[in-house]
């Protein structure tokens, strides 16, 4: 059987778990394509207007497996990937979604992924998915191995702490934002690969010790109950001292983007921390972004030749 | 303690009635205006919904008459509301404006921190000043709700033009000033019948619109630019499925004692949507469903841009339009929501309605339904 996995939103998180959980259980995994100005258009095409880009493209993803003839289509309900947290609720009802926008599906393998009350509850909700589609004890076997993998690759990810200190050379930039827009070059216009080749070294957020993250989001006024804002304002906030300057990425319409982008741009504008913001949609133009990318290195470059040197329209930069 | 708190609809007057009780003046900031979203649209993030860029906006002028505590209600996700309170905090303090919050989370979810908001509320007046205070609001919230039923139903039918609103109006600040719980039942009944005395027996039945969407843009009349007054006198009866009474019921007394389910809900959007998605996105799917079976005649589904869970609703609801061949108006309202543009659509739904109506157009569907 073929079992289609659209290349977009949690994809880029939980593909080490999904690929090897589906191959241990003897199925093909057949992913979309990168995303490409086709792909994305017919996601807006399909998709309710006011819907955030992700979403979109989201939804041509899952066209493109359509057209290459999937026998079905993995899209779970992922309510909470953690205890006591949510994930943003258009991913709560993302297979309703999906199923009301595009016509002619082939019928989805839809389980509810809900960690609020342990994570025990996502391995059950893998094992009860994987027993309708192979014998037991495959199952059992294919659930370990999956989370192992997944494991083992987010261990993979984390930078030791002295990677990250000053007297390395160049600048280091951290940039924030959703997995799912970051590592997919086309969405983000490649933002991180260009950082590296200006020669700055990158920071992203899952390349830090959850740990650390953990305690570093403690510092807020109320504790974040989305997973992806309680990574990105931990990494901020622990990253506030150690970088040259932070670079948000956020899709226009996010509706967690929208708290998240602003708190961290009030903690960098009250510890006098460069931060560019980088919203995108599907009329972004790439010329744009690189520009005002290319003027924030200068800005940084200069902040370090002359200590104390801030842009001075550096008032105005801010919203507030 | 001088306490401040966003609009929403006429909840200010519950909100008095409870803290005249516990010994508080509440300074109720002028209704929301242009001038309080142009506050609250330069101070708030730019991408986030309408209810708190009118919030920011109403602190703002609360706390320029005085208050210096800000009263708001918290919540756990995964809807953007539940940070509402931290969020306006920051942009508070950043503005330099240092006042104090009491933030009201639900008590399930972190009880000593609930207690801890609570006790500075309580102190001055005591426990039996808060139950006095509590029957008081919820009587008062009953009232207004059944209230605004009675003026739905009666504008469409009234004998003379902009009366309804006028009563309607004068029986809100009536009950303001009352403070008994039988007062407040003696008033809400006169007051309906006077609502009803308006009534002219010879307009035919009016068109019946079912309303739903997110709960801040029904309930403000300013965020939905008086949307149920309008239709109202474009001869349509509204039919407001979202209750005050209904979510406080069900979202903190049942759940309180852990009786709240919404398997009804999720078996009337069965087909459509399976899980809660936050917020009332669920709700206006299986409420579209139920009003479509009950010979409603056409939807109205207002949310504020960028709503996450009624955008799910959104991308839901054109399907069951179709299936259940009913007219569907989707509202997007934002800063920018410009009043003529409003209307003329509004006006255009309305003469869509009538003639399926009259015609027996019944084959004609919405042009929103036309979406490939």
């Amino acid at each position: 059987m073929r079992i289609g996995i659209p290349r977009a939103l949690y994809y880029y998180r939980y593909h080490p778990l999904w690929h090897e959980f589906f191959s241990s259980l003897g199925l093909e995994v057949v992913v979309s394509d990168e995303t490409t100005r086709a792909i994305m258009d017919c996601g807006v095409k399909a998709a309710a207007d006011g819907i955030c880009l992700p979403v979109k493209v989201y939804l041509g993803h899952v066209h493109n497996l359509v057209e290459k003839g999937v026998d079905c289509l993995f899209i779970p309900y992922i309510i909470s990937v953690e205890t006591k947290a949510y994930i943003c609720p258009k991913f709560m009802g993302l297979p309703d979604i999906v199923r009301n926008c595009i016509n002619d599906l082939p019928p989805l393998l839809s389980p509810t992924i809900d960690g609020r009350k342990g994570v025990r509850r996502i391995m059950k909700a893998y094992l009860k998915l994987g027993c309708s589609l192979a014998p037991v004890d495959k199952v059992f076997h294919a659930c370990r191995r999956a989370f192992a993998n997944q494991s083992r690759c987010e261990q993979q990810l984390i930078q030791p702490e002295n990677q990250l200190q000053h007297n390395m050379g160049g600048m280091v930039v951290a940039v924030l934002g959703h997995e799912y827009l970051l590592h997919d070059d086309f969405l983000s216009m490649g933002i991180v690969k260009r950082l590296r080749r200006a020669g700055c070294r990158v920071v992203t957020a899952e390349q830090i010790d959850p740990n650390i993250i953990a305690v570093n989001h403690q510092f807020l006024k109320k504790s974040m109950y989305w997973t992806s804002g309680k990574r990105i304002l931990g990494a901020a906030n622990h990253l506030l001292a150690k970088v040259d300057g932070i670079v948000s990425v956020m899709s226009f319409a996010c509706g967690t983007d929208s708290i998240t982008t602003d708190l961290v741009d009030r903690y960098c504008h009250r510890n006098q921390k460069p931060h560019l913001v980088i919203s995108l949609d599907e009329h972004t133009g790439q010329t744009g972004v690189l520009t005002r990318i290319e003027a924030f290195l200068d800005l940084l470059q200069r902040g370090k030749q002359h200590e104390n040197h801030l842009s001075p329209y550096g008032k105005p930069l801010f919203s507030h | 303690m001088k306490i401040t708190c966003p609009h929403m609809g006429n909840l200010y007057l519950a909100i008095e009635a409870l803290l005249g009780d516990l010994g508080h003046d509440l300074i109720i900031p002028p209704p929301s205006s242009k001038k309080t979203l142009t506050l609250g649209t330069k101070y708030s993030p730019e991408t986030i919904c309408l209810p708190l860029k009118i919030g920011i906006g109403n602190f703002l002028e609360g706390i320029e008459l005085g208050a210096d505590t800000g009263l708001m209600v918290g919540g756990g996700g995964p809807c953007r509301l539940g940070y509402y309170a931290a969020l306006q905090q920051e942009i508070l303090q950043d503005l330099g404006k240092e006042i104090r919050f009491i933030v009201l989370d639900h008590p399930r979810e972190d009880f000593t921190r609930f207690k801890a908001q609570v006790i500075p509320l309580v102190k001055a007046g005591g426990v039996r000043a808060l139950a006095r205070g509590l029957v008081l609001a919820w009587e008062k919230i009953v009232a207004i709700e059944k209230l605004e039923h009675m003026a739905h139903y009666v504008r469409p039918r009234e004998s003379k033009p902009k009366e309804t609103t006028k009563a309607l109006k004068g029986a809100l600040q009536r009950l303001r000033r009352t403070n008994t719980v039988r007062g407040i039942r003696r008033l809400c009944r006169d007051e309906l019948e006077h609502l009803r005395d308006l009534i002219d027996p010879n307009v035919p039945q009016p068109l019946r619109v079912g309303i739903v969407g997110e709960i801040y843009t029904i309930l403000e009349p300013f965020a939905n630019l008086d949307l149920e007054e309008r239709l109202g006198y474009l001869g349509v009866e509204v039919l407001r499925t979202v209750s005050l009474v209904q979510w406080l019921m069900d979202n903190l007394i049942l759940s309180s004692l852990r009786l709240y389910s919404n398997r009804r809900l999720l078996d009337y959007a069965k087909g459509y949507l399976h899980a809660a998605v936050g917020g009332h996105g669920l709700e206006s799917v299986a409420r579209t469903v139920a009003l479509a079976r009950q010979s409603c005649d056409g939807i109205i589904h207002i949310l504020p841009f960028t709503c996450m869970p009624e955008i799910v609703a959104q991308c839901i609801l054109p399907n069951v339009s179709r299936d259940y061949r009913i007219p569907l108006l989707s509202l997007v309202v934002d800063e920018h929501t410009g009043e003529t543009g409003f209307q003329t659509r509004l006006e255009a739904f309305t003469d869509l309605l009538r003639r399926r109506v009259q015609g027996g157009l019944e084959h004609e569907v919405s042009a929103c339904l036309s979406r490939s």
